[in-house]
């Protein structure tokens, strides 16, 4: 063992006077008040030997809170560890128990900000303890030379959530063993030895768990860690010194924090901490996958877990043949839309064309640019049904104008006029569509997202019109406010079902609250992009109106966390659809709150969430039955776990995202791709993993692969169902 | 062409259009017509009506079918010189 040895005058830290003059050796190491006087501001990341503490204060060994952020930082800057977040240890090894100290946070700090503390690598001595070289240990200074001198510093956080259970994050070897060092707070006297030989105990207890450890990596909660140390002692160095030469040591390491993330902790520590890993235990489908997925990684040889990381997924591609290939003619249908539409001013009548064919050729006329005023006239003679028409951005307000304002609405159930700002402000809706002789009142769908020059006024005025609109999607709206809101809840509140509000920047979602409470029907809400999503609005939200939802769109609300999710999963189970785009808060306990919650997602949209390949496989295993639509864009975990539960039970799936996956292997992909028979569309954009191997060797037939190579990308852009609404009749 | 390997199409103005078996086959509609075990009067005349396709459009039709199968047989280049003669 190294000891550490510093010759500078340690002058930053005060050991606290009240340190525990133990009979034996054993140091403080937790910062006492002296220290937090000292450093009020600091409140985080308690690191206190519990055996030491609880001479200072003899608390009953109850669990208590404390909460610790900044020691994450400083701890894995240095090592090449994973660090693990269990929940328990249920198991304490012989002579050690769990002990945490109750007390009040604020007392007892570590103060890292000014770098006076110290956290260990205790493991180093541990390590050497057990004949093990502590390279992978070395956690920045302190080291520990000499046997029989102890001179580590080890900091014992232990941090205890709400519920009183305690999580500690293992530092982990580079062997990948997990290590839980915890003190037994029951014998006053021990010696250095003592403390070794328990640590080493420890050690081999805690190395049969170091499997069921290993699997316990979905319990991550982003403020639980658990810098275990314990505290040496050393013959010839003043205690006070060596507190110093420690301090020093590790000063520039704790320097660096992030301050958002504390201040965010300060308040919603709680809620997140409690949801630490418990979702694992409730009893439910989520856990009982879970246990699925953990059974699947214990079969295998601890070799074989420690090389891959995750389970072998065993598919045997089929020979190349070449009758894959072979091209499929196109259908008449899409040559004659080619034709029309390259010709659309040819086009003199569009009457007895039914919508369907209507919709798509506006659609081929929009991609290509070639969509024109003639054909919107063509569109909008003769009492049409529908018209969309997804980019009105070549249309101006007079062509606008003089179309709208002769137009027969007496039949038109779904008017979309997405990307309308250049045509749509508030004058030229009076001149047309509210104007209009026998108003909009079969009108149920309308869509004009993009409508930026649309105010609250104009809104009012199109919904005074369309009195029995079921669905309004105003998405990119950015001069509506929560008034307009209101007043759409006013007029609509009976009838609304449907209402899409992304990226409307003047709207605040509390405000609004009490207006979408009076929308008594309301299926589907869509508020992407929203900075006043909160947990809070959400939570009150599906309260009320949780039972009747249908779809949830919250793509980009960056401040949901993990609280959310558990509201949505308890108070909407009849969910068919949710996005989760982009919310990067979430931890796998989102996941299980949905599995235990909802059992009929459809549509799971999920893109840049750090989820953990179990966790996500093990949501498959309880629910991927329903599952017709899914993305995992960019969430980078997603390995074998997910590709094996996805293969064995997602059979109704037929769209599935892995771009950005780049942990999906060709037998992965393989078996999902041969196992789901339905499964029509696969992207897989940025997986350059992917090889011929899998492209060639898939007996599916009907899937089409999308993104390996050059691929066109507006023909694949999925189309929205072109029924009116998404969940119900109108 | 023998009698068996064709089939005949006959428009709503009564036009018959003769065309091979594997070209009609092309369409889902008919090769269920031709082949399913239900025994339509199709199946054993091997003749379909469409009452309600005029002939330009039936002309049109047949002459897809046997594009469709030299597209699949030849791949892309060729048959875009055929389809513009469509």
């Amino acid at each position: 063992m190294r000891v550490l040895r510093s010759t500078k005058p340690a002058s930053l830290t005060q050991p606290p006077s009240n340190l525990i003059e133990p009979s034996t050796p054993a140091k403080e190491v937790e910062p006492n008040t002296n220290n937090n006087t000292n450093n009020p501001s600091s409140s985080h990341s308690l690191r206190r030997s519990a055996r030491l503490s609880s001479h200072n204060n003899a608390v009953p060994p109850t669990c208590t809170q404390r909460k610790r952020k900044s020691l994450d930082i400083p701890l894995q800057l240095d090592t090449p560890l994973t660090k693990q977040t269990v929940r328990k240890v249920k198991q304490p090894p012989k002579g050690l128990s769990l002990d945490a100290v109750k007390e009040p946070v604020q007392d007892r700090c570590l103060s890292l900000r000014s770098g006076k503390n110290l956290l260990k690598p205790e493991v180093n001595s541990l390590d050497s303890m057990n004949g093990k070289e502590a390279q992978g240990f070395d956690q920045g200074g302190v080291v520990v030379e000499d046997g029989e001198r102890m001179d580590v510093d080890l900091g014992n956080v232990v941090d205890v959530d709400a519920k009183g259970d305690l999580s500690c994050r293992f530092s982990m070897e580079e062997k990948g063993k997990g290590k839980v060092v915890v003190e037994d707070s029951s014998s006053s006297d021990f010696s250095v030895t003592d403390y070794l030989m328990d640590a080493g105990d420890l050690f081999g207890g805690l190395e049969e768990e170091g499997g069921l450890m290993d699997n316990l990596i979905a319990e991550t909660v982003s403020l639980a860690e658990v810098t275990i140390g314990r505290a040496g002692t050393s013959d010839k160095m003043d205690p006070k010194e060596r507190f110093k030469n420690v301090a020093k040591e590790n000063a520039s390491r704790f320097a660096h924090f992030s301050v958002r993330e504390e201040e965010e902790d300060k308040d919603e520590l709680e809620p997140q901490v409690e949801e630490n890993g418990d979702v694992e235990d409730w009893p439910g489908p989520f856990s009982t996958a879970m246990k699925i997925i953990k059974g699947r990684g214990s079969n295998m040889s601890t070799e074989q877990k420690k090389k891959s990381e995750s389970v072998p997924v065993i598919w045997v591609p089929k020979e190349i043949k070449n009758d894959r290939f072979r091209k499929v003619a196109p259908s008449l249908e899409e040559l004659c839309l080619e034709i029309m539409a390259e010709h659309v001013d040819a086009i003199t009548s569009l009457e007895s064309v039914p919508d369907v064919l209507r919709h798509k050729l506006t659609q081929a006329l929009c991609d290509s640019r070639k969509m024109n005023h003639h054909f919107l006239d063509l569109l909008a003679s003769r009492s049409p049904s529908e018209i969309r028409i997804k980019d009105c951005s070549w249309l101006d307000e007079n062509q606008f104008t003089k179309t709208f304002e002769a137009i027969d609405a007496s039949n038109l159930t779904v008017l979309q006029l997405d990307q309308c700002g250049r045509c749509l402000p508030d004058y030229v809706l009076y001149a047309t569509l509210t104007h209009l002789s026998n108003k909009l009142s079969a009108l149920t769908n309308i869509s004009v997202k993009g409508a930026c020059r649309l105010s609250d006024a104009g809104l009012n005025a199109l919904i005074t019109s369309a009195s029995s609109l079921r669905s309004i999607n105003l998405g990119c709206c950015s001069l509506l406010t929560s008034d307009a809101i209101s007043n759409l809840a006013d007029k609509l509140g009976p009838v609304l079902k449907e209402l899409y509000i992304d990226e409307c920047f003047g709207i605040d979602a509390k405000r609004i609250l009490p207006a979408l409470f009076k929308l008594q029907h309301l299926e589907v809400l869509s508020i992407s992009r929203s900075e006043t999503v909160t947990d809070s609005f959400i939570t009150q939200f599906v309260a009320v109106q949780g039972h009747k939802m249908k779809e949830l769109v919250l793509a980009d609300c960056t401040k949901l966390t993990d609280r959310a999710l558990k509201a949505i999963a308890t108070s909407c189970p009849g969910l068919c659809g949710i996005d989760l785009t982009n919310v990067c808060k979430l931890t796998d306990a989102s996941l299980g709150h949905l599995a235990n919650g909802c059992q009929t997602i459809q549509t799971m949209k999920f893109r840049r969430n750090a989820f953990s390949d179990e966790a996500v496989a093990a949501y498959f295993e309880a629910r991927g039955g329903p599952l017709t639509e899914l993305s995992l864009n960019h969430v980078d975990k997603v390995a074998n776990h997910t590709a094996l539960s996805l293969a064995k039970h997602a059979k109704k799936l037929q769209s599935l995202d892995m771009s950005w996956c780049r942990e999906m292997t060709n037998e992965g992909l393989g078996l999902i791709v041969d196992s789901c028979l339905s499964l029509k569309m696969l992207k897989l954009f940025g997986c350059t993993q992917i090889t011929n191997v899998f492209t060639h060797g898939h007996s599916n037939e009907n899937v089409k692969i999308v993104g390996l190579e050059e691929s066109q990308i507006l023909k694949n852009i999925v189309v929205p169902d072109l029924l009116p609404l998404r969940y119900s009749s109108v | 062409m023998k009698k068996e390997d064709t089939v005949k199409l006959i428009s709503a103005e009564g036009f018959e259009f003769v065309i091979d078996k594997n070209a009609a086959m092309v369409s889902q509609t008919i090769r269920n017509m031709l082949t399913s075990p239900g025994g339509f009067a199709e199946t054993e005349h091997r003749e379909v009506t469409f009452p309600e396709i005029s002939t330009t459009i039936l002309e049109k039709i047949c002459q897809y079918f046997y594009w469709s199968l030299q597209y699949a047989r030849l791949g892309v280049q060729i048959v875009q010189i055929a389809l513009s003669a469509l």
